[in-house]
């Protein structure tokens, strides 16, 4: 495994990722990407769980926004560190999560999923998040091959 | 959940004793499918929570997606609790059930 892994990506196509990814960290720092079911019908227990499942999304999405930097807006180039590597995870499924339910909701799972999708019956917005969502998955992917024992 | 504040007086045992016997029992946790997660990524987080091999996240990440749930750790309450919100952590679609018996 390795412990490090760095990342270059055409700028000029990620920058409208980029831009979405900058407008949902923003969203889910308030808000859980999947709100999930609470353990019996306690009204303060509910709220001590949702705000630290909240607390922990915070975390995720603020290493999503290391890796999407200033300087990677530059140069193109991110890396993960190993220590990072179960927060960048779920960083990547809170931002799928979030595009799902927002830009791409109107999309059939299966399509998604299968990705058969035709771009060009796509609004623009839908394209671009459906590019975010790819990518999204591959970052996964080559993490979890890579670097997760 | 039943709470002690409130109950008061002679109620207050019984209050503790309906608490106990709602809360007692062995009790499951159960994950389903989402569309968003990757079986990759479910199949990991099943080995990283629950501790499973290889072959048991697998199989229990197959029957989320084929079935639609799975069980992947029945026991006592308290445990089950915090396995519940390791997986929603995760940000796995997790629930609790009571077994019957």
């Amino acid at each position: 495994m390795i412990r490090k892994l760095e990342f270059r990506l055409d700028i000029n196509a990620i920058r409208p990722i980029v831009q979405h990814v900058r407008v949902f960290l923003l969203e889910l720092g308030e808000e859980l990407a999947a709100p999930n079911g609470v353990p019996g019908d306690d009204e303060i227990m509910s709220e001590i769980w949702s705000r630290d499942l909240l607390d922990s999304q915070r975390k995720d999405i603020a290493a999503i926004a290391e890796l999407f930097d200033d300087d990677f807006m530059e140069t193109g180039r991110t890396t993960v560190d190993v220590e990072d590597v179960d927060l960048v995870l779920k960083g990547c499924t809170v931002i799928r999560l979030k595009l799902r339910e927002s830009i791409l909701a109107s999309i059939d799972d299966e399509l998604l999923e299968s990705g058969e999708l035709k771009l060009s019956e796509l609004t623009d917005e839908q394209e671009s998040g459906y590019h975010t969502y790819v990518l999204f998955a591959s970052l996964q992917e080559l993490i979890i091959s890579r670097m997760v024992p | 959940m039943a709470s002690l504040i409130g109950g008061g007086g002679s109620f207050a045992p019984e209050t503790s004793i309906d608490s106990k016997t709602e809360l007692s029992g062995v009790w499951s946790v159960i994950v389903l499918n989402d569309p968003v997660n990757l079986m990759s990524y479910v199949t990991m987080v099943f080995k990283k929570v629950l501790g499973m091999s290889r072959g048991d996240a697998e199989v229990h990440m197959m029957e989320v997606h084929e079935l639609g749930r799975s069980v992947v750790w029945t026991g006592e309450r308290e445990k089950a609790e915090t396995y519940l919100y390791q997986l929603q952590e995760w940000h796995l679609t997790a629930i609790l059930e009571k077994n019957d018996s």
